[in-house]
Formats: structure tokens, sequence, C-alpha cells
């Protein structure tokens, strides 16, 4: 597996897109502890302070709704990894995110570049509150991480290279 | 269009010719069997380097699919979903792989991009809008 972890970057899934434009291999990824323009779906903003684990993933060439299977299966995979590697009752709010205790941990956003109806391009973007310790008032309601909810530092390479894992297994258990 | 075909005797050599109008652009004079590419600007015609052009990757690459590329076909939506954004509007002139319109779906963003070179007709969705699979949401001239 291809990992580029950046300190900062203004986004992984841009950086991602223009990889795969440049022939990226699949499965490559792009990974940061700080985004300074995050994004989420359409033009929300995907607040992203350091320490966190900001990483987008290069796909395989597949079909589209496979890949809509495949983003609903990331907010599975990453449930699965909380609760079995953390403890956390994490709950999947359909089709794109994981909230624990009520409050959003981790959001995904899976981008595809089509052209003569096959998905040419194809990023999957996942933002994950590893290591936050504090939110401002108007997120304090509304997001957590796994430092507040556990008061223990994460190792993010640990737990990217295991989500990107269970993302290939899930892909290929669809695409069989 | 081909515009000339002919046989032209130069010192007891003959040659060849053929000049083909590239949609009003470009020229290419086949000389025995070799092609040259000449790019029409103001009643002047300016040599094109084939290979220089494809170096320069993207701009390159859009002016020959201008010239080489078929017409893109209607476009439709791969997918249901909703319409997010319009990259491009009515008698616009695109590439191939020129961003037209984004169909959200599940929260996936689907970049939909012209799959060849063309005039935009008409634009037949807007922002907000449902579109179910296979509905046509840009028309080509």
């Amino acid at each position: 597996m291809f990992v580029k972890f950046f300190k900062v970057v203004s986004s992984t899934q841009e950086e991602a897109k223009d990889l795969a434009r440049k022939g990226g291999k699949p499965w490559s990824v792009i990974a940061a502890e700080k985004q300074s323009q995050g994004r989420g779906k359409g033009k929300s903003h995907w607040h992203s302070p350091e320490g966190n684990l900001y990483f987008s993933v290069v796909l395989p060439a597949s079909k589209l709704d496979d890949l809509q299977i495949l983003t609903i299966l990331a907010s599975f995979s990453v449930a699965k990894i909380l609760k079995e590697d953390y403890g956390l009752e994490a709950m999947i709010k359909l089709p794109n995110d994981v909230v624990v205790n009520g409050k959003k941990i981790c959001g995904i956003l899976t981008e595809n570049i089509i052209m003569s109806g096959q998905a040419k391009i194809s990023v999957m973007g996942i933002g994950l509150n590893t290591n936050s310790e504090d939110y401002t008032a108007d997120l304090k309601d509304k997001a957590t991480s796994i430092k507040m909810e556990l008061k223990e530092k994460v190792d993010n390479k640990k737990i990217l290279a295991k989500i990107v894992e269970e993302l290939a297994k899930q892909l290929s258990s669809i695409t069989k | 269009m081909i515009m000339l075909k002919k046989k032209i005797k130069i010192n007891e050599k003959i040659f060849d010719l053929e000049m083909e109008d590239l949609k009003g652009k470009f020229i290419r004079i086949e000389i025995n069997g070799k092609d040259y590419f000449f790019r029409k600007d103001n009643g002047n015609v300016i040599p094109v380097d084939q290979r220089q052009l494809l170096a320069a990757e993207q701009e390159a690459e859009s002016v020959f699919s201008e010239v080489f590329c078929e017409a893109p076909k209607n476009l439709r939506a791969p997918l249901a979903g909703m319409v997010s954004n319009i990259w491009a509007k009515a008698g616009e002139k695109v590439v191939k792989g020129q961003k037209l319109v984004t169909v959200i779906a599940m929260k996936m963003e689907n970049e939909i991009s012209a799959s060849g070179t063309g005039k935009i007709k008409e634009i037949k969705c807007q922002p907000n809008q449902a579109v179910n699979k296979d509905d046509i949401l840009v028309i080509f001239e």
C-alpha cells in the first residue's frame, strides 16, 4: 500500500484525485494530520484540526453500483474497527457517517469522475476524529473523537492501515 | 473534408498530395503517406509539431481531441440522484473530459464529463433537480 503522509495538506481528496489523474495506482493513499481546506459533501467544510486522521484512497475501477455500496460499507468498516479495537459503541448514520454517543466521529465522501457512463477515477475520502481534545462551542455537541471518548492517544498510521485493509476486503466481497 | 487530392511532379519525382481541412481550424497535408499538420491563424498557416503538442499534456490533448475525437453523445445521468452543479452552459464548446454536471447520489459525488468534443445545444437539468438513471442532462448539437 502506497501512503503519502502529510503533516498538513489543503485537501487529501484533491491531492488523491490529482494523483489518480497522473496514473496513481489503486489503493494509493494520501493522508494528513491537518487539512487547511478539508471538505465534506458539496461545498460544505469539514473541520480538520491537527491530530486527527484525514485520508483519501484511490479506488480501483469499479461499477457505480458497487461504489455506492462501498460508501456504506466504509461506514460499516470504520464502526467495526472502532468497536472491535477501541471498544466504542459506534453507530452508522446512513449512508456515510459514524457517530459515537450521538456525536459525529467520522465522515466519508466518495467522488467519481465519470465519462461515457463509466467511473474513470474514484476517490474515497475519510475524516476520522482520532486525537482532537476539544471542539469549538458550535461543534461541542455535534462532534467527538476517540481520544475524547477514551482519554487515550491514537496511532493514526495504525488505524489508517486497518481501515484501508478492511475497505479492500469489502470491495472484493461485493465485486466477486 | 478533403480539399485537394492530386499527384504533382517536382524534378521528375512524383508526389501524392492530399490536403484536408480539419473543422476549419487545422489543415492536414499528406505527402506520400506522411501527415503534416498546420494551424490556421488569421489567414496564415502555422506548422504544428504533433510531438510537441502531445507532450504539452492537457492542453495538447484538448487541441487534438477537438480535431480528432468523435462528437459527444447526449449526456445522460449514470445513476439516480440530485444535480448539485452545472459547470457549462448552452452554446459553449466543450472538449473531451471537461466537467459538465455533478450529480450526488447516496452522498457520492459524481462529476460527469464530456465523452468527446462538441457544442452544447441545451442543458436539460438544473441544480437541486432529482434525476433518474439515463435521464438526459445535456444535449449536444
